[in-house]
């Protein structure tokens, strides 16, 4: 008979001990095994069992069931009766809305609400960066349909990853939809091709740190897009954007309030900030490799919206509110 | 044998090691209910992809060289389907049963292998099985062209006995169950007593009739039948000829944590099967 306690089997240092200076610098060769592990009363290893290594397993997984409870009937129920409102999603019977991933979708849907309302385009083309298995389609479907509306009438979507088998779910679990209002592209986060103005609205949730070019990505998006994009961004306290390494060894910048003026000013777009949720609060506290808990602190991710709308999304403010040291 | 406690500390989640060092580096949990299902999601997916000829570039080796966890089902389609492949060419529409289906891998396991029988053939399953995998069984397989519904266990309780008796085939898939976080209501002696016309069984055996406790990875405690235990219970549906299947031995006895006390350790996975299919694949023989 087993006794089970759960502990942290490499709880996080006081020190950095690992930190990249950019993203082509190779600094460190690291194995990354996914596996359970057991141990003994002295800590010895007693029990292994490997799992697959490769992310995109987890990925797949982890937004399929993201979608399989966003196409609940008794979510659309809940929309239906109480709205698409904050309130709503911060709803105890459905956690799966409480995350950062559908505020970025409610301040997205109104921002095209708004463009479809003005009738500055009758179907809003919406460019996806890192799509995954296209799951901000399918709660951004839910909001409309809650209105009586839904978005195969509303949407050109367009989707990017560079993940073959989360395309590939996002392409299989949408069968019916043409791929003129639902087009999906292979490619590296930060070397596709957009003509500027070409999409109405952008979005991208937590990829556009890890692509290859974190700005270059950013800036292809504010210029490839007509009226705003909406991102979660990781950003730090510091004066400087910072590099570090995700947990899969994958280096990760952190966006500075300068990095984002400036890049706002090149643009031509206003900036407005959402929710801040510090690292140390993240549900994912452990996602970067070899930092200390005083790193950690300065540490955080923002939902920003860029925008070239006269009226800004409700509930923002703007860019001077950013928090730094 | 003694009743020991043995305190094991654990955890689940992705290791960094410097290379070469074998101490980790770095740790990040992953959450257990993420685990749990996406290689079967993904094996869904890949069938899916297979069967449709959807274009992709999936290298489908690479998603299923390290999941041996979730072989059973791909084991137990191929097996079944070869038995039952002539019965399903004579039919329209094959109805077919599903005790603790997951998220759906054995039915798309099937469906890969079975479609080809007939182009005119069309599936419905039901499933039933525990709340936790209802939505995403349901979002898996809403989507495709053949029937499925899921009802939960107390959904089903009270027409199980006549959905086993309308349906084609009926699959009980307690190696699936046993793999399972949660506990399940529904067991093969309830299912046995119903007397279906024809019934798959996947199950880990326990190599030793005094080692039949196990825990699983998922710190699970689950007591797995013998050999014997299974076949004498599927007699009891052939008028008490032996049962067809195969064992296949120590597959995935890493899944159950090594007792201290245990001498032998193994654990098999057995397909059986019990119907009047005459025609049987050349994979199964007599049980006995």
């Amino acid at each position: 008979m087993f006794r089970f306690h759960k502990i942290d089997p490499v709880p996080i240092s006081n020190r950095d001990s690992l930190k990249a200076k950019n993203n082509s610098q190779q600094i460190v060769a690291l194995d990354v095994v996914n596996k359970y592990v057991f141990y003994d009363k002295q800590g010895i290893v007693f029990h292994e069992y490997a799992l697959p290594s490769d992310p995109d397993i987890y990925n797949c997984g982890g937004y399929a069931d993201k979608v399989s409870k966003y196409r609940d009937p008794l979510l659309l129920e809940h929309l239906q009766i109480h709205g698409v409102t904050e309130t709503a999603l911060s709803s105890p019977n459905f956690p799966i809305l409480s995350s950062q991933s559908p505020k970025l979708d409610l301040i997205l849907f109104r921002i095209i609400k708004s463009l479809l309302d003005q009738k500055r385009s009758e179907r809003v083309t919406l460019f996806d960066l890192g799509c995954t298995v296209a799951e901000h389609y399918d709660l951004l479907d839910v909001f409309f349909q809650a209105e009586g509306g839904c978005a195969e009438t509303s949407l050109s979507y367009t989707g990017l990853d560079q993940s073959s088998l989360l395309l590939s779910t996002a392409r299989l679990m949408h069968p019916d939809l043409s791929p003129a209002q639902f087009k999906l592209i292979k490619s590296e986060g930060s070397r596709f091709e957009m003509l500027p103005g070409c999409y109405d609205v952008g979005l991208s949730v937590g990829v556009i740190n890890h692509v290859a070019k974190p700005h270059t990505a950013l800036k292809k998006l504010l210029t490839g897009c007509r009226w705003a994009v909406v991102v979660q961004l990781w950003v730090t306290k510091k004066d400087d954007g910072v590099w570090h390494l995700n947990h899969s060894g994958i280096p990760f910048y952190f966006f500075s309030k300068k990095d984002l003026s400036a890049l706002g000013k090149e643009a031509g777009m206003q900036i407005c900030l959402g929710e801040y949720t510090p690292q140390e609060e993240n549900s994912q506290v452990n996602s970067f490799l070899g930092i200390s808990n005083a790193t950690m602190k300065t540490l955080g991710s923002y939902q920003v919206v860029f925008t070239r709308m006269e009226e800004f999304p409700l509930g923002l403010k703007l860019l001077d509110h950013m928090i730094n040291d | 044998m003694t009743n020991e406690t043995y305190d094991i500390s654990w955890n689940v989640g992705r290791f960094a090691y410097l290379r070469g060092a074998t101490t980790p580096f770095h740790f990040m949990e992953l959450k257990e209910n993420l685990i749990e299902n996406s290689e079967d999601i993904v094996s869904v997916i890949i069938l899916r992809a297979f069967r449709t000829r959807h274009e992709t570039n999936l290298p489908p080796g690479n998603y299923f060289k390290n999941t041996q966890s979730m072989s059973w089902n791909h084991i137990a389609a191929r097996d079944v389907a070869k038995t039952i492949k002539s019965h399903v060419e004579t039919n329209g529409t094959y109805r077919i049963l599903e005790i603790h289906p997951g998220v759906g891998v054995f039915y798309e396991a099937l469906k890969l292998n079975l479609e080809h029988a007939s182009e005119n053939v069309k599936f419905e399953h039901i499933g039933v099985g525990t709340q936790h995998y209802k939505r995403q069984y349901e979002y898996m397989h809403g989507v495709d062209y053949h029937g499925a519904k899921y009802l939960t266990e107390e959904e089903g309780t009270e027409i199980l006995n006549d959905i086993c008796h309308h349906v084609d085939l009926v699959v009980y898939n307690g190696a699936e169950a046993n793999t399972h976080q949660y506990e399940q209501l529904i067991n093969l002696e309830k299912i046995v007593s119903f007397q279906p016309k024809r019934l798959l069984v996947t199950s880990w055996v326990a190599n030793h009739p005094l080692e039949i406790e196990r825990t699983t990875i998922k710190r699970r405690v689950v007591q797995l039948p013998v050999l014997a235990e299974v076949t004498g219970l599927l007699q009891t549906l052939r008028e008490n000829s032996a049962p067809l299947g195969k064992c296949y031995e120590g597959t995935l006895s890493k899944f159950f944590l090594p007792e201290p006390e245990h001498v032998d350790g193994r654990v098999n996975l057995l397909v059986a099967y019990a119907g009047p299919d005459p025609q049987f694949s050349q994979d199964f023989s007599v049980l006995d």
